[in-house]
């Protein structure tokens, strides 16, 4: 399954590659990065054929937030699941979450062995 | 006052005196007229009864008058009209036919009309009891000036003493304590009015003292009450600051474990080399968060110390970006909906200036702040769908100063409150939600700590720009 990870913290592509590289190499997981809300729209209109089945994004990110890239994939691919990664983990932002369509909310620091979990359950 | 004086010295030594003169003048010419009048009667009577006696007697009759100068019998022909002195006393008297007052003497002539004869009687009077009848008004008024005048300056003394003097204390006392001194007292002892007024100023002062001290105090504890709101709203954006370099830490050191133990397992030279390479990358990422979670704990509490009063070399872009994101994420904090566009524009390789960081981020956050709340109530407020909220911080090297512009397109400043936004407790926004403190201690900051200028510039409905100016 192929995971595109949003996030404005150039530190995070790192940190997804170490932590998934025996998937990687097993060929369960591939992994597209995107720093900016609006590099991940750009190369989700690039990517063909459209195999990305779950967006991890941060919220908090300049210019495009989380937030918004959450409603623009939900309004143009429906069945994309998407994730939101975030430091503010109260109530609030979690049903802001929910409301605009998000799968799951992750809050950080990330806990990799749950999110292995929810990740491995969307298929 | 000289000229009151001098016009009431004329009117009593010179006006006065010749009115009165007038008044007896007048009143002596009327009693000369009547003499004349009756002494022409007694003669005209005598001259009708032909008894020649009776005129003498008439014509003695006004000899006892102490003023008379003489009395004259005048004949007037009845044809020719012609006017000849009969009888005249004194007899030397050099009598003439048309004789004048003059200011000596009153003249006067009164007619008579018998079957044997016409003529006049002429009699003259002099004026020396009026001359001196004047002098004597004239002494008595200089007198009675010379007393009131006395009685003047005796009432002025005292009036002086009892009123003026502890007036003009009571104004000097006021003055002073227009310009700040709180400790005037005045002296406050009389039993009149002026005394109550002293000891109801002494009373004033004390209380406006009284006042005083509270109102800085009052005024103390809201400026704290100020740095305790901003820290709260700092401490918000600093959890959530730190739970960033924390997920790093903790991912990178977990990861890190993991990589020791399939290092141990290894036995594969080249794939040994490749996890060390990762672990040592692990261990720097490491490193470089926790300095970054550290630093911000550092920022925080630098934020809740005060003024630390000393210059330090401080790198404004970097002051500028730490805040911009702390202010964001604190508003964030509170306010989950709040978006908006933040663009930096900072000038590469400004000059270090000397400022004291912690006032100076005070004042980034505050201006920030405000551009964040100017731009959430114009999105709550706004009917356009297509409004998009803006922010800029910018910095650039100018005229030898180092300029910071922020700046959003929230709903401006209306000009007629323009000039009042850096005014101590002036605020808009509603009870609670600001103490009107924020950009009055920042403008303080910047230009009597920093020696800097600080101004705004605003449209309505468009934008408004908050201007730093330091000196390098």
């Amino acid at each position: 399954m192929k995971l595109l990870v949003v996030d404005d913290e150039l530190d995070v592509k790192d940190m997804f590659l170490q932590r998934f590289r025996k998937e990687i190499k097993a060929g369960k997981i591939s992994l597209v990065f995107a720093h900016s809300g609006e590099e991940a729209v750009d190369l989700l209109s690039q990517i063909q054929p459209m195999d990305v089945v779950l967006i991890l994004s941060d919220i908090n990110m300049p210019g495009m937030t989380g937030f918004d890239l959450l409603k623009i994939v939900k309004e143009k691919l429906p069945n994309l699941k998407v994730f939101m990664v975030s430091a503010y983990g109260d109530a609030l932002n979690m049903d802001k979450a929910k409301a605009f369509g998000a799968d799951d909310f992750i809050e950080k620091p990330v806990n990799f062995q749950i999110l292995e979990e929810k990740i491995f359950s969307t298929q | 006052m000289l000229s009151v004086v001098l016009m009431f010295a004329f009117f009593v030594l010179f006006y006065f005196p010749e009115q009165q003169q007038k008044v007896l003048l007048n009143n002596y010419n009327t009693e000369v007229q009547n003499l004349s009048n009756t002494v022409a009667l007694g003669v005209k009577i005598a001259l009708t009864e032909q008894n020649f006696e009776g005129v003498t007697t008439a014509m003695d009759f006004v000899l006892k008058k102490e003023e008379l100068i003489f009395v004259s019998l005048i004949q007037t022909d009845d044809s020719t009209k012609e006017k000849t002195v009969l009888k005249t006393v004194p007899e030397d008297y050099p009598v003439t036919i048309n004789m004048q007052s003059c200011d000596t003497m009153i003249v006067k002539m009164s007619p008579f009309i018998t079957p044997t004869m016409s003529g006049e009687i002429m009699i003259g009077m002099g004026t020396h009891q009026i001359v001196e009848s004047k002098k004597e008004i004239r002494n008595t008024s200089l007198m009675v000036c010379l007393i009131v005048l006395f009685i003047g300056v005796f009432i002025g003394f005292l009036l002086s003493k009892n009123i003026t003097v502890p007036v003009l204390a009571l104004r000097d006392a006021a003055l002073k304590v227009g310009e700040g001194d709180r400790t005037q007292q005045v002296n406050s002892n009389g039993k009149d009015e002026i005394g109550e007024l002293g000891r109801a100023f002494n009373k004033m002062v004390k209380e406006l003292s009284i006042a005083e001290a509270e109102r800085k105090a009052a005024q103390q504890q809201l400026i704290h009450s100020e740095k305790m709101a901003s820290l709260g709203q700092m401490t918000a954006g600093i959890a959530h600051e730190i739970k960033n370099p924390l997920n790093f830490v903790n991912n990178f050191s977990a990861l890190s474990v993991e990589l020791l133990e399939e290092l141990e397992e290894s036995t594969d030279a080249e794939d040994k080399i490749e996890i060390m390479e990762s672990l040592k990358s692990n261990l720097k990422k490491i490193t470089a968060h926790g300095k970054r979670a550290d630093s911000i704990v550092a920022t925080m509490l630098q934020h809740s110390r005060g003024t630390a009063g000393s210059k330090v070399p401080t790198d404004i872009n970097q002051l500028c970006s730490e805040y911009t994101d702390l202010a964001f994420h604190g508003i964030r904090a509170n306010s989950r909906d709040f978006n908006c566009t933040i663009t930096k524009n900072y000038e590469d390789n400004l000059p270090l200036i000397n400022a004291i960081p912690q006032d100076l981020s005070r004042v980034i956050l505050n201006l920030l702040n405000n551009g964040f709340y100017a731009v959430a109530d114009r999105m709550k407020k706004s009917e356009l769908s297509d409004y998009k909220p803006e922010v800029s911080v910018t910095t650039e090297r100018k005229d030898g100063s180092i300029f910071i512009h922020v700046r959003d397109n929230g709903s401006g400043i209306p000009s007629a409150i323009k000039d009042k936004i850096f005014e101590p407790f002036f605020t808009t926004k509603p009870t609670g939600e600001g103490t009107g403190l924020g950009l009055s201690l920042s403008y303080d900051i910047v230009t009597k700590e920093h020696q800097g200028m600080m101004s705004v510039q605003s449209e309505e409905g468009i934008f408004t720009q908050f201007t730093i100016q330091l000196p390098i």
